[in-house]
Formats: structure tokens, C-alpha cells, sequence
């Protein structure tokens, strides 16, 4: 049983289109990427599998079942949304109050507010909190259940660079318990370290879904030559597309071994034979523009 | 609903200054009211009638109704005004049952705060009576009739304000709707309409005969269907706050 299924999810606000059609299910023990452009639909996917906003059609379950039939929501699902709170309550205060919801030994918040750097602060009100200090609150929030599922909508906004680091080690830890992470981001570096896997959305609509070491392999290669033409030519003969680039070619869909052997065949001059990793970015890039194309 | 859902609507409250105001101000107030009191004349004091007693357990109590229905105003709206609704909701994510829970909650402090109100107001008198030996004819049913009325108007005021907050969801508007109508649509129209009557229909009439339990005002409806009409009314309102927080995304 998947611990998130997304399937064939619409949302429409009015006449306009949030998400169209979205499908995909994550496995246990995955960290998958939700990424997508500001406005692709990502906070809305994520506010629907948490019950906050209802389908227009479709369905998001965690195994299987909408949060609001789940017995104990909070040991199920654990989400950081938009790290809002009450300014005159206190960090502790607003973790009790949750805690106090979900039948959660008050002994845990403090628990909590150690785990993510907040004993300090606990007694302060929150609308004194940086925003740092609220995506950690907002955190601690979301472990309180110890749940089998986190849900993060941009967690690493506001979070110093220690922080980042901090919480891709807990997430990793929680990976490897055989829980499940689904973090969203606009940023694809900041969570290319980070996920198993992505799922990559644009306009509303999944426009990739897998593991994010299979998007890093399609790479290209780059030849570094004077005879610019003559080695078009020649990898053309064997059906092999390339274009001009930085002093050379960069050759798309062939491997070292094919292009080693036309160059070879064509007694051309070349000073180098390099693999580019095409960046998540580039990816990202070349996978949603055709998709918007 | 669940017990842990209410302690939790009551522990937001207890915990965030500008609700747990509140509840504290409305005895505050029952307290300050004695000013009036204290500043009569000895002689005037000692001439007081032996029934004043109820007029003072009846003193604060439409004040405390008003206040409640602030209360639940703020403690409904206040969630979406500060964005908390949405960690309420992943913890409690059927939506009657945290509208409930909060119901309850606000219910719940509301009768309190009218208890010790009324335990104020009683006492105090008690107190001013003897001291200035003015012999108190006033029974106990009649005290404990006019405590109940009380706690009723109070409990229902505050479960309408929870229904508000929630069907409007923006806290300014709430609470200029609440003082808009208490203040001036309750208070003008039988008077511009020339139909005085017409409030012994309103919720502010029907408040006043719940606290008037024990010597109901001429104009107003009998406590009973004060209180039947102020239920009516809670419950429309709360319905309401249902139908929305049901049907609309919580953005």
C-alpha cells in the first residue's frame, strides 16, 4: 500500500485550473521532491491530500484513506504549510494545544522543542519568532505524532544554512525508519541532496515522476575540436544529432564509445571528450518547457 | 467531538492573552460596577430597597453576554486571522467536530466566567447590604433563577459568536457585525421603525428576559421563550458556521 496516492486529483478555483488530472503514489521509506514552478499547483495538491482544500475530482490518500477518516490524524501525518501562529501564544503553548488535540503526552513537546532548537524560545510568544524559528516550530508541530507520513510545503524557507543541513539530516533519518517524506520546492538544488525521488508538476499537470538519479543520467557529452563541420558531418552520417557549443559540439543521445568511433573514422582533431551532467535545473528546465511548448 | 479536541479549544484560550481577556475583563467589569454603589450617600445606602439584591445579580449580565459573544467571535475567527486554523484541522480533521470542540470550549468558559460573575455580583451585595444594615428581601430561588438566566444568556451569546466567527471568518467583520447589532441595529431600529416592541423579538430583548427570570420586565418576552428564541438563534448561527466551514477550502 502506497503511503501517498495522488489520483487522476483536478482542482479548479472558479473557471481556473490549480491541478488537472494528477496522478502518482510514493512507496514508504522514499523522500520524494514535489517541484514545480510558484504557481504550478504544488501547495494546492498538498492543501487538498490534507484535507484543508476538497477535490474538485479525484482523490489523495494516505494508504488509502482521506486524512479525515484517519483515526489518529496526527500519528499518521505530520505537515509544515505555512508556519502560521497565534503572535500572543507561546511556542510551547501552541505545540500543548495540539498536543493536547491529539492525546499527546505534553512531555513530547518539550521533547520537540529540544529536537529542533527551540528550548530557548519555547517561552517566548511567537509573534516574536524569526522566520526561521517558526519553519522550526512549525516542525515541531508536525513530529509531535511521531508520524508515519511528513507533508512539507517548503520547509526550508527562512531556515540559515545549518538548518538546511539540519533538517536533510532528519529527514534521512525518518527515510530510514521506512517513513515517508514528500517535500515540495521551487528550488531544485536545494532538495536534488536531499529525495529519493521527484515529482516534477507544471501547470497542474505531472510532467515527470521517478528517481532522481534517472533524471541526472541523461547527460550529454561535449567535443572540444577545431573541425567544428567536419565532425557534424561525419556523426550525422551515423544518425548521431549534434550541435555547435563552447568550441565544439555537444552531442545528445550517443555514447563516448559511438562518437570516440567517428571521430576516429573521420581522422578529425579533437582535444577533448567530456560527459556534461545536465543539472536538475537544466532538466527541469528542458523537461517542463516541452511540456509547455 | 471529543474530550480532547474541547481541552485543547479551551487551552487556546487560556493560553493567548487577547482571548483569555476576555472571560477576565467581564468579571473586571462585574466588580468595577459596584463604583455607582459605593458612592452613594450613607444615607441613601441605608434607604436602598430590600430587593436590590437582584437588581445587582442582574446588573452584569447582559455586559457578560455581549462580552461572550466577543469571546466566540475571536476564538472562532482568530483561527483564520492568524492562520491557525490549519494546524487545528490536520489534528482534528473533520470539520464538525472541530467546530464543535470549539462550541463546547467557549460554552464552556462562558458558564464559568457567568458563574463567577454572578458569585461576584451576589456577594458584593450580600456584603454592601449588611454593612449598611438594609434588611435583603430577596429569595434564593429568585437569586439562583436570575444566576441561571445568566449563565443561559451568557452560554448562548458565546455559542452564536463562535458561529459568527466562523461563517465570516474575517475577525474584523465579525466583530463589527456583533457590535453593529448589539449597539445599533438592536437599539435604533424599534425606535426609527416607532415599533418598541419589536425588540421584546430581538436576541437583546430575549437576553434581557432570560436575566429578568426572576421578575420578568413588562415588555419582554417570559424567560422561557427569551431563552427558546436566543437558542433558536445560536443554533441558526452555528448551522451557518457548519455550512461554511464544511463546504468552503480552508485557504
Amino acid at each position: 500500500m502506497a503511503a501517498i496516492t495522488v489520483e487522476r486529483l483536478t482542482k479548479r478555483y472558479g473557471g481556473v485550473v490549480a491541478v488537472e488530472d494528477l496522478s502518482f503514489a510514493l512507496e514508504p521509506g522514499t523522500i520524494t521532491g514535489f517541484l514545480g514552478r510558484n504557481g504550478a499547483g504544488k501547495t494546492t495538491t498538498l492543501r487538498v491530500l490534507l484535507g484543508l482544500a476538497a477535490p474538485t475530482s479525484g482523490t489523495a490518500t494516505f494508504g488509502g484513506r482521506p486524512i479525515a477518516t484517519l483515526a489518529e490524524p496526527a500519528r499518521t501525518v505530520g505537515a509544515v504549510l505555512d508556519a502560521r501562529f497565534h503572535p500572543g501564544r507561546t511556542g510551547r503553548d501552541h505545540l500543548r494545544v495540539l498536543a493536547t488535540a491529539a492525546r499527546i503526552p505534553t512531555a513530547r513537546v518539550d521533547e520537540l522543542l529540544g529536537l529542533v532548537g527551540l528550548a530557548g524560545a519555547a517561552g517566548r510568544r511567537a509573534g516574536g519568532y524569526s522566520l526561521g524559528m517558526r519553519q522550526r516550530l512549525a516542525l515541531a508541530a508536525a513530529l509531535l505524532g511521531d508520524p508515519e507520513v511528513l507533508v512539507l510545503d517548503e520547509p526550508t524557507n527562512g531556515l540559515d544554512p545549518d538548518g538546511v543541513v539540519w533538517l536533510r539530516t532528519l529527514l534521512r533519518s525518518f527515510r530510514d525508519q521506512g517513513r515517508t517524506v514528500l517535500v515540495s520546492s521551487h528550488q531544485l538544488a536545494e532538495v536534488a541532496q536531499t529525495v529519493d525521488d521527484v515529482v516534477i508538476i507544471e501547470r497542474g499537470r505531472l510532467v515527470s515522476h521517478g528517481p532522481v538519479a534517472a533524471l541526472g543520467a541523461a547527460t550529454a557529452l561535449h567535443v572540444r575540436t577545431p573541425e567544428v563541420a567536419a565532425l557534424t558531418a561525419a556523426l550525422a552520417a551515423r544518425g548521431i544529432a549534434a550541435e555547435a557549443a563552447d568550441g565544439g559540439l555537444t552531442v545528445r543521445g550517443a555514447t563516448p564509445e559511438e562518437v570516440g568511433r567517428a571521430v576516429a573514422a573521420a581522422g578529425v582533431v579533437v582535444y577533448e571528450l567530456r560527459s556534461v551532467e545536465r543539472s536538475l535545473e537544466e532538466l527541469f528546465f528542458a523537461l517542463t518547457n516541452e511540456r509547455s511548448a | 467531538m471529543s474530550a480532547a479536541a474541547i481541552r485543547s479549544e479551551v487551552r487556546k484560550i487560556r493560553s493567548a492573552r487577547t482571548l483569555l481577556a476576555v472571560p477576565v475583563l467581564s468579571v473586571a467589569y462585574a466588580v468595577l460596577s459596584f463604583g455607582p454603589a459605593l458612592a452613594l450617600p450613607a444615607a441613601e445606602r441605608r434607604a436602598l430597597p430590600g430587593d436590590t439584591l437582584l437588581a445587582a445579580a442582574r446588573g452584569p449580565g447582559f455586559t457578560l453576554a455581549v462580552a461572550m459573544l466577543l469571546l466566540g467571535v475571536l476564538a472562532a475567527a482568530g483561527e483564520f486571522r492568524h492562520g491557525t486554523v490549519t494546524a487545528t484541522l490536520l489534528v482534528t480533521p473533520s470539520r464538525r467536530a472541530a467546530l464543535a470542540a470549539k462550541a463546547a470550549a467557549v460554552a464552556a468558559v462562558a458558564a464559568v466566567t457567568a458563574v463567577v460573575v454572578q458569585a461576584v455580583a451576589v456577594g458584593f451585595g450580600v456584603l454592601f447590604l449588611r454593612a449598611n444594615d438594609v434588611a435583603i428581601e430577596v429569595t434564593a430561588g429568585d437569586l439562583l433563577l436570575t444566576a441561571f438566566g445568566t449563565v443561559v444568556a451568557a452560554v448562548l451569546y458565546a455559542l452564536t459568536g463562535v458561529g459568527l466567527g466562523t461563517a465570516l471568518r474575517d475577525q474584523t467583520a465579525a466583530v463589527g457585525a456583533a457590535l453593529v447589532w448589539v449597539g445599533i441595529v438592536e437599539g435604533a431600529v424599534p425606535v426609527v421603525l416607532r415599533k418598541p416592541w419589536l425588540f421584546r423579538w430581538l436576541p437583546g430583548g430575549a437576553a434581557n428576559s432570560l436575566l429578568g427570570a426572576a421578575d420578568p420586565p413588562p415588555d419582554l418576552l417570559p424567560a422561557w421563550a427569551g431563552g427558546l428564541l436566543l437558542l433558536g438563534v445560536a443554533a441558526a448561527v452555528v448551522a451557518a458556521g457548519a455550512a461554511v466551514l464544511t463546504r468552503r477550502d480552508v485557504a
